[in-house]
């Protein structure tokens, strides 16, 4: 007969124990996810500050 | 009175912008995204996943596909790949048979003799069978040309550690080698489209779409959806992203999990793909019409925010010929008024257009080192020429009115007055010359014309064709049946 798994399905995506220290490689490359992102928000800032500055001419020129 | 049609009238012109406004809007959420703190819950996860490929005569690239699949750095143990046969007729049995017997415990062959039925279909079958057991805790859905990078599932799967995420879908770029003009325009659409646009409804907490191409989905949202994905639209994706949104869980973008796809590489092929989800979004706005705009009820996926840029899609034509319509009829009522509504039109498109482009860049580089110059063009050289225009205009008109008037152009002039009048139509007759250059594609003359007649005329107003096709079709009531891309294994070598 099939074993049937009865725990939960979020306990089942659990393969480390809350409690388990990361790997390296994980916390490396969620550490190089969070500052791509983080660095998202001050590229647009720059563009942002290169738009305004491009509207300010134009309409000091208008 | 007149005042106010001329307040109507101007406000319709300036609808033109809104696509380039609502972009702007998404381009500043997708800046935010780190403000939500994507990560926050990010957990080490390997759970068990079934990836189910759906193929229906994908010999040329399905096996490719496996292989990818299996060089992840993930857990091998912990990977099954089941790829639904549908009926093929080409050499994908083959391909499927070589896999499975290098590796039986990995790849399940799960052949339809009568397939043709659909993806959706397919990939329902595929469903069925992994639910006979208890062993998988996760699907993934991939096309059958879809190439994973090495860490786009186990990039993926950390955002289970949040209980309350459902779905998560990849980055899927454009990974035609040699890419030919329509590739890289594509190339260039991803980076807006899902790059940065995905990243924004991130922000929101609403995502309209788990990509087709790569969507991950918990079992137990599946389980809340009865286990199979609707058939009866054209965008069984999407309803399927909204479905588990509606079901309380939450759908989410992995923007560094890069999947590499083939797309078409011939306007006509693109613009047989693009009716179908045109047409599925058509749909999917019928269908859940009581989302729209209803947040209290039913969260994120009925705010103003997710209103504004599901519109902006699905009324991106509207918009463009009541920007036409008020040009035109304040050309011929209120010249000067025409004139400063096109100035501000064109300013506005100028500034949003700017911003948007330059954060596409820089939101992809990679990506944008080879498509940047589409990236530019992406409007049509002439409306790139009225955005700037619009930008500089003030700037540059003191400059050459006196050329002008040594060559005898004075204002009033009947041939600037027909520049101006071709340029208050331009917006709509851009779509009507895309949909132009798609026939001229098909007719097979004059080729070496089609590639830089789309550069003149523009991608975005081919898509709004596209848009328009899509619209009619649906009015016509056209057959429903998925029409497949033809792929033949053009992704380079980029996958990392």
């Amino acid at each position: 007969m099939k074993h049937r798994d009865t725990r939960s399905i979020e306990d089942r995506l659990m393969v480390r124990a809350p409690d388990d220290r990361w790997s390296d490689e994980f916390r490396v490359e969620l550490q190089r996810d969070r500052r791509f992102e983080g660095s998202l928000m001050r590229r647009e800032t720059a563009v942002l500050a290169i738009v305004l500055l491009v509207i300010l001419l134009r309409v000091i020129a208008s | 009175m007149i005042e106010a049609v001329d307040v109507i009238l101007v406000a319709m012109v300036l609808s033109g912008a809104a696509v380039l406004v609502v972009g702007c809007f998404q381009f500043i959420l997708a800046g935010l995204h780190v403000m939500r703190r994507p990560y926050a819950r990010a957990m080490e996860l390997y759970p068990r996943v079934a990836v189910i490929i759906p193929a229906w005569n994908e010999g040329a690239v399905l096996g490719r596909t496996i292989d990818r699949l299996l060089a992840m750095h993930y857990p091998q143990d912990r990977l099954r790949v089941y790829i639904v046969d549908d009926g093929s007729t080409d050499e994908t049995p083959r391909v499927i048979a070589d896999r499975a017997a290098l590796s039986p415990a990995a790849v399940v062959n799960l052949r339809r003799e009568t397939g043709g039925g659909g993806k959706a279909h397919a990939i329902n079958y595929g469903l069925r069978r992994i639910q006979q057991d208890d062993w998988y805790e996760a699907v993934l859905i991939i096309d059958a040309d879809v190439l994973v990078s090495d860490t786009a599932l186990r990039r993926m799967a950390r955002h289970f550690g949040d209980a309350q995420v459902g779905g998560v879908t990849a980055y899927i770029k454009e990974g035609s080698e040699p890419a030919n003009y329509v590739n890289r325009f594509v190339s260039f659409e991803y980076i807006t489209a899902q790059a940065a646009a995905r990243r924004a409804q991130n922000t929101l907490g609403a995502q309209a779409c788990l990509a087709g191409g790569a969507q991950l989905i918990r079992r137990a949202a599946l389980e809340r959806l009865g286990g199979e994905l609707e058939t009866s639209t054209l965008a069984e994706d999407t309803v399927t992203t909204f479905r588990i949104q509606l079901a309380g869980y939450d759908v989410v973008f992995e923007g560094n999990a890069v999947v590499w796809a083939e797309e078409p590489d011939t306007i006509a092929g693109l613009w047989r793909q693009r009716v179908r989800w045109a047409r599925g979004n058509v749909q999917v706005t019928r269908l859940f019409r009581g989302v729209w705009l209803h947040r209290l009820r039913v969260g994120p996926l009925g705010g103003p925010g997710f209103a504004a840029i599901w519109a902006s899609v699905i009324f991106m034509p509207v918009f463009m010929v009541a920007s036409t319509i008020g040009l035109v009829v304040l050309f011929f009522s209120d010249r000067s008024l025409s004139v400063q509504a096109f100035q501000w039109l064109w300013a506005l498109a100028g500034g949003t257009f700017l911003f948007v482009t330059l954060c596409s860049l820089l939101i992809d580089t990679e990506a944008a080192r080879r498509c940047w110059r589409e990236g530019l063009l992406f409007p049509g050289a002439i409306n790139l020429a009225l955005i700037m225009f619009g930008l500089f205009g003030p700037v540059i008109t003191p400059l050459i009115q006196p050329q002008l008037a040594a060559v005898g152009l004075h204002r009033g002039q009947p041939l600037l007055t027909y520049v101006l009048f071709f340029s208050d139509i331009w917006l709509t007759l851009s779509i009507v010359c895309a949909y132009l250059v798609k026939r001229l594609e098909q007719s097979g003359h004059l080729r070496a014309l089609v590639a830089p007649l789309l550069y003149v005329v523009g991608y975005g107003p081919l898509l709004c064709a596209v848009t328009v096709g899509g619209y009619l079709a649906e009015l016509r009531g056209a057959d429903r049946r998925w029409e497949k891309t033809d792929k033949i294994g053009r992704i380079g070598e980029l996958v990392a």
